[in-house]
């Protein structure tokens, strides 16, 4: 079906459904048949005011209205006071619907593109134009749809639900998430039910498919890496168990050797349980050399006193400061004026109370002195991502701290990894710079985080690490895009913990020119930094607990969802408002539903 | 200008014998110890209607511009007529039922000429009804009653030449003649549109009565008498009743029918007993008549003629019948009595609580408003001017000259 003439659309939006009544720049007033519409319908207004124009207007509110009788109040009155009386239903001429709405812009046809060209809304449809209504059981509306709106919606990108129109999705219309956004900031936000989990499961689902076309030269462009925290367990093996879709790891099992060789090895599901079912599952395990004061300050609330001799004891012993803290073997050095109080060493001893033996099954101990080794799976980790890799992490069996930790330290280390490699532009330069990055100056005498330092220059020698192409060193550009995902982001990302520093400000702030981009998931809006919310390009907005995180959503958000405040209200389970920077309108959407795609159905 | 008109004398006592002859025709309805016996006999009640059989009610009604735009000696008229069928519905009481039946519209355009007038009028009905003007005729059994009425037979081609063509400028015949034959018309197409199912009781109901002005006359006649007869023939082939409801019954007298009314009822004085009618009686078939009837024809010729109150918020109507549907049909009172249900059940919506709502509906619709007049008037004349008339010489006729 050929869409490139206003005659053509107007054929294949159906019958006239309304007419344009008042019109201004901040809203539409359109009159229209007394049909079932809902906050949310979208409406097409063929317009030649100056060339063909279609405008995409999407209702806000709506009323009932009488086309020429009495006022509605004193009908309803009558009704009640006159002894059995009725309103009759009319066809369509006595009873009318008044909606008003937004303009979300117009598309205009571009003959060298021999398509559709969306634009914001700076103009106004003409005097009474026609309005139709995109009715989600009639396919050609869906397409009309998606010609109009597809240089908004993307021809590529990662498929995460269809355009609403109204509270049904047209399935003519996907949205897409740039695979870009991968490597900005992403805001998730959602009240408990309200479908994240699902929206999660496809975005990592599209992730491995793009990794997939990358793989198999379809797709130009990098890979993308996730790291997903995954508090339930649930990503991996998804309804199974209870008939439904299998998670990554029927993803996965469907892969052919050479494509789990390719895109899933050496694991994608890290556990902190110990039997492993499959052998791309992993212990996850990290160890005490690779924390350091900074990844703590960003996950407990510390005094100042505390931080400055957190980081003093990290600068004296390096990797083995936390050893050090727990053996007793830490005190004032008069001579350095850098004497503390023991309050200040035993509250700092306290709050690493959850590294101790015994008490954390992600955390290694580190003494070599003592025979505990090096033992930890971050540079592996760390491998997989700059791979492009999709790592999920089953924390069931870890204490929320540990959870923090485990997030802090993968993006603080690979953070500090890409710094490094910007800065180098030799093999050498790089393996002095990865040292340097973790703070290991042998000259110096300062230890830093030696052991992780030189388990990750082994992987890049070995080729596990993928920096070096041959003597060149890459540019980030070159790596995969790395997505690593908060989970109960207020915990980490709340004002009082940026207060005195935090990793994660410093990555929402520089990590997109790093290629490495934050998932902000969370049920409130509110509770998230300011700063952290300002660099936010991506939001995503599911369904609020109420009013004031639907207000602070609208408030934050990279464009102006300004408009969809009162749908933003009324969104159901799974459905989604997408807002971004690489956008210039925000979609609302209908999220797949994964079980859909990847369950029995499906296949 | 001061205005004192009113403080002359000569204006006073003139408007004072006004008043004694509205008082002397009103006192003349009076009705006489027989006559009122008579006439409390004939009253019957009926119960308020809340539910109602299978039951399709069509209501039509006609409206226009009349005339919208003079230009020179011609004058632009324009008719609209709008009608809607509706069956019982449990949930919205009466639901509307879609026959694909449009609006009706014509533009009309006469000029003063007595050569182009009979033509112009001819195309004019036969574009509203779909019929040429000797078919209307001929279908029609208004020549019958003619003959009947006049004592002359009366031949078809006659009564088509010698119909009644008002001038261009006669713009109150025009209005009746053009409104009156929209409503018609489309009276006319619903009947044949309308789907006739077994068991269901079928009511057109047009804002009217069933008049035939001329049909005493021997030469001349309206067109609308003839499609007016024409509808209740169609209507009776098809098994509809065709009822011309009037909100103004024309009677003197009416006060003391109600009178009467009350008697029955056996209600106060200044109540307004509701859901009730009575048959208005003519010498041939009841052997008497009201006195507020005598010199008047009512009921119509070839009709019968009932006045019913619904609810006592709406004045007495006035409903006309078709004789000969009536006479096959409706002598059972009984009959009488459910067709009068239907119609009160009709008359419940709460937009005109008392009134049939399926001609409401047909007023509703058909009535021009003035935004619409003006729009209408606007697109003739840009159409006009692009044909290469002067938009200068275009008036408005409702306001020639300003006075």
């Amino acid at each position: 079906m050929s869409l490139a003439t206003l005659e053509a659309l107007v054929r294949a939006l159906g019958p006239r459904f309304g007419v344009l009544a008042e019109s201004s720049t901040s809203q539409l007033t359109v009159v229209a048949r007394n049909g079932d519409v809902a906050i949310g319908d979208l409406f097409l207004l063929p317009c030649r005011r100056g060339p063909d124009r279609v405008y995409v207007f999407r209702a806000t509110e709506y009323a009932n209205i009488l086309n020429r009788t009495l006022e509605m109040s004193d009908v309803a009155r009558n009704k009640l006071t006159m002894p059995d009386s009725y309103f009759a239903e009319d066809l369509s001429e006595e009873q009318l619907v008044e909606l008003r709405g937004l303009v979300l812009g117009y598309a205009e046809y571009v003959s060298d593109r021999q398509g559709w060209s969306f634009n914001r809304p700076r103009r106004l449809p003409q005097h009474l134009t026609d309005v139709f209504r995109v009715d989600p059981d009639r396919s050609e509306s869906g397409q009309v749809v998606f010609e109009l709106l597809r240089t908004q919606l993307g021809d590529t990108g990662l498929v995460i639900g269809h355009l609403l129109a109204g509270e049904r999705p047209l399935l003519a219309v996907p949205v897409r998430l740039p695979v870009a956004a991968l490597s900005h900031h992403i805001g998730v936000f959602g009240r408990t039910g309200c479908g994240k989990s699902n929206l999660i499961m496809v975005l990592i689902d599209g992730v491995l498919e793009h990794n997939r076309a990358v793989h198999a030269g379809v797709t130009i462009g990098p890979r993308a890496s996730v790291f997903a925290i995954d508090p339930h367990d649930e990503f991996r093996t998804w309804h199974a168990a209870v008939g439904g879709a299998d998670g990554v790891r029927g993803i996965v099992r469907a892969y052919s050797d050479a494509e789990r060789t390719d895109l899933v090895a050496p694991f994608y599901y890290l556990t902190a349980r110990d039997g492993l079912e499959d052998p791309l599952e992993a212990r996850v395990r990290l160890s005490r050399a690779e924390v350091t004061p900074d990844d703590l300050v960003s996950i407990l609330d510390f005094s100042e006193q505390q931080i400055a001799f957190a980081r003093q004891l990290f600068a004296e012993h390096g990797e083995r400061w936390v050893g050090q803290l727990f053996s007793g073997a830490v005190g004032g050095d008069c001579e350095a004026n850098t004497e503390y109080l023991p309050g200040t060493i035993s509250a700092v001893e306290r709050r690493l109370g959850f590294l101790t033996h015994g008490n954390t099954r992600l955390v290694s101990r580190f003494d070599p002195e003592m025979g505990f080794t090096y033992d930890s799976l971050l540079p592996d980790i760390l491998c997989a991502l700059e791979r492009g890799r999709v790592l999920v992490v089953d924390t069931t069996l870890l204490g929320e701290l540990e959870q923090f930790l485990l997030n802090t330290v993968v993006a603080r280390s690979l953070f500090a990894l890409r710094r490094a490699l910007r800065l180098a532009d030799s093999a050498d330069r790089l393996r002095s710079e990865i040292l340097v990055a973790l703070g290991v100056d042998e000259a110096n005498g300062r230890v830093g985080q030696r052991s992780l330092a030189q388990a990750l220059v082994a992987h890049l020698d070995r080729g596990e690490l993928p920096y070096l192409d041959g003597e060149r060193v890459r540019t980030p550009d070159e790596l995969p895009l790395v997505h690593i995902l908060v989970e109960e982001a207020p915990s980490v990302l709340n004002p009082a913990r940026m207060r005195f520093g935090s990793i994660f400000r410093d990555i929402s702030r520089q990590g997109r020119k790093f290629g490495i981009g934050l998932g902000i998931v969370s049920q409130q809006v509110s509770e998230i930094d300011p700063g952290v919310l300002t660099q936010l390009n991506t939001q995503i907005t599911m369904a609020l607990g109420n009013a004031d995180e639907r207000r602070e959503a609208v408030r934050t958000a990279s464009s102006d969802i300004g408009g969809f405040a009162q749908e933003l209200q009324v969104l159901d389970k799974g459905q989604l408002l997408l807002s971004s920077s690489l956008r210039d309108i925000a979609l609302p959407a209908q999220v797949l539903d994964f079980d859909d795609l990847r369950g029995t159905n499906a296949r | 200008m001061k205005f004192d008109l009113h403080l002359r004398s000569a204006v006073r006592s003139r408007l004072a014998e006004v008043a004694n002859e509205m008082s002397a025709w009103e006192g003349s309805a009076k009705l006489g110890d027989d006559a009122a016996r008579r006439l409390r006999e004939s009253v019957h009640f009926f119960e308020h209607t809340t539910t109602s059989e299978a039951l399709q009610c069509a209501g039509v009604d006609g409206s226009g511009d009349f005339p919208a735009l003079a230009y020179g000696d011609s004058f632009v008229y324009l008719t609209v007529a709008q009608g809607s069928v509706y069956t019982t519905d449990n949930v919205h009481g009466l639901r509307e039922i879609d026959l694909g039946l449009p609006a009706l519209f014509d533009a009309f355009w006469i000029p003063e000429s007595e050569q182009r007038r009979s033509d112009t009028w001819n195309a004019a009905f036969a574009r509203l009804c779909g019929m040429a003007v000797r078919e209307v005729v001929s279908a029609s059994d208004y020549k019958e009653l003619k003959q009947a009425f006049s004592g002359r037979h009366t031949p078809i081609d006659q009564l088509v030449e010698q119909m009644i063509r008002p001038n261009a400028s006669d713009s109150s015949n025009v209005a009746i003649q053009l409104r009156t034959t929209g409503e018609l018309a489309m009276a006319l197409r619903l009947l044949r549109r309308a789907p006739q199912e077994a068991g269901v009781r079928r009511i057109l109901v047009f804002d009217s009565t069933l008049t035939l002005p001329l049909v005493t006359r021997r030469d001349v006649s309206l067109f609308y008498e003839h499609l007016k007869r024409l509808c209740c023939v169609e209507a009776r082939q098809r098994g509809v009743v065709l009822v011309g409801l009037s909100k103004s019954h024309g009677l003197p007298g009416i006060g003391f029918i109600e009178d009467a009314v009350r008697d029955v009822a056996g209600t106060g004085a200044t109540e307004a007993p509701e859901h009730w009618y009575l048959k208005i009686p003519s010498e041939e078939v009841e052997g008497w008549a009201l006195p507020s009837t005598e010199g008047r024809r009512v009921p119509p010729a070839g009709a019968v003629t009932y006045l019913v109150r619904f609810h006592r918020n709406v004045p007495v109507l006035r409903v006309d019948l078709d004789a000969k549907y009536w006479d096959e049909h409706l002598r059972d009172e009984e009959q009488v009595r459910q067709l009068f249900q239907s119609l009160d059940y009709c008359a419940h919506d709460q937009r005109c609580y008392g009134y049939p709502y399926p001609v409401k509906a047909g007023h509703d619709r058909a009535s021009l408003t003035e935004s619409e007049r003006v729009v209408l008037r606007k697109q003739l004349i840009d159409e006009a001017v692009r044909a290469g008339l002067k938009r200068s010489l275009f008036r408005d006729a409702s306001q020639p000259t300003g006075h």
